[in-house]
């Protein structure tokens, strides 16, 4: 065997490598290119939430108008999810705070209980989305129109018993640990969102189906 | 029962529902009051008080950090505009009552008076509303210029027909 031989052996077995060695070179490259081309796909994307948004809130315990006192703070968690556009901005369950604004018992001659209520905020990672008019029936049953009654059907009869309108409250206003109540965000709020899985996944199975047809496949089932 | 007595339970009954049943024959016949919206930025309030015979006599001062804001008799209302935020008013004669409200930009709340069974008179008693409750009451009237103030807010007769027109202007 000459060395014009052993020239062309080796030239053959380097030139068998040489082939296998590109296809990997070129994998890679797809794949890391694949990955390149997918970074502004899988960044996070920013929504706003617009001002005067309706939302839900569950007020996480009992609330009434002789069981609360004006300027107590009380929790809630959002009873529905914001959604914007299909999107779920700020799922259900976030948490937020609330004030009583003014709470006063049912009184003497047939007065409802009175019971006002804020919202302040939704605890959103580390901020807070500030938010406003809450809604609700703010009074009990009211029984003055009771004592009215009672006094006019007293006034032909027996005037004393007139004075029995001084002991009949009214009803208290409660609302139970869960009750739903409407309000609105209060300010535009911006919130990033990331990019959903499936879409930071795909770019990369598409490129690398060239390389690595058991890892497509195996997403793709 | 003697008959006598049984009359005179009758008599007393009637003559309690004459205002509630004269009021709404007036009140088919009314137009409804029309509320503008507030100035934009600011809240504003609708006070009013029905127009029964309990304490028709009586008044019904609305006062916010111990200044008048208007007086309000039976059967009467007035609108008051205000800043956004928390806010007390309390009305007095032989017991004060507080009410506080949340007032929201851009957001009318109403606040009605009824005046309640006292020992020696009756007692004002301040409480939030609604507009729905506001509307049954069939309360039209507004409160005179002269009955309003020194408290800021309360809108005078001439300001609401300017706010109405200007309402209705923008269609």
């Amino acid at each position: 065997m000459g060395w014009t031989f052993r020239s062309y052996v080796t030239g053959a077995i380097a030139l068998c490598l040489a082939g296998p060695l590109s296809v990997t070179v070129f994998a890679q490259e797809a794949i890391s290119g694949a990955g390149q081309d997918s970074s502004p796909r899988s960044a996070a994307s920013t929504i706003s939430i617009p001002a005067l948004t309706p939302v839900e809130i569950a007020i996480d315990a009992p609330l009434g108008s002789k069981l609360s006192k004006t300027g107590e703070l009380f929790s809630f968690h959002l009873a529905k999810p914001i959604i914007l556009d299909g999107i779920e901005v700020i799922p259900a369950g976030t948490t937020g705070q609330g004030e009583v604004i003014h709470a006063k018992k049912g009184g003497g001659g047939g007065a409802p209980g009175e019971l006002v209520l804020a919202a302040r905020y939704l605890q959103v990672g580390d901020r807070q989305l500030r938010l406003r008019s809450l809604k609700l029936e703010a009074i009990g049953l009211d029984n003055m129109g009771t004592v009215v009654g009672l006094n006019a059907v007293a006034a032909g009869t027996i005037p004393l018993a007139g004075m029995i309108g001084l002991f009949i409250n009214g009803g208290e206003k409660n609302l139970a640990k869960g009750t739903i109540l409407p309000a609105k965000t209060a300010e535009a709020f911006a919130i990033e969102m990331p990019a959903p899985a499936g879409k930071a996944e795909q770019p990369i199975t598409l490129e690398s189906t060239a390389g690595n047809g058991a890892a497509s496949q195996g997403r793709g089932n | 029962m003697k008959k006598s007595t049984v009359r005179m339970l009758s008599a007393a009954i009637a003559v309690a529902t004459i205002p509630a049943a004269a009021s709404s024959v007036m009140a088919a016949d009314k137009a409804p009051v029309v509320i503008p919206p507030p100035p934009a930025g600011k809240g504003q309030i609708v006070f009013y008080r029905t127009g029964t015979i309990m304490g028709a006599a009586m008044g019904c001062a609305v006062n916010e950090n111990g200044q008048k804001i208007s007086s309000l008799g039976a059967g009467r209302y007035f609108l008051l505009v205000t800043e956004p935020g928390r806010h007390e008013y309390t009305v007095k004669s032989e017991a004060k009552d507080v009410l506080a409200l949340q007032v929201e930009a851009d957001e009318t709340q109403y606040a009605m008076c009824k005046i309640k069974m006292g020992i020696m008179a009756g007692r004002p008693d301040l409480r939030p509303s609604t507009e729905a409750d506001f509307v049954k009451s069939s309360t039209d009237r507004l409160v005179d210029a002269e009955d309003m103030g020194p408290g800021p807010g309360a809108l005078r007769p001439e300001e609401v027909a300017a706010a109405v027109a200007a309402m209705k202007a923008k269609g």
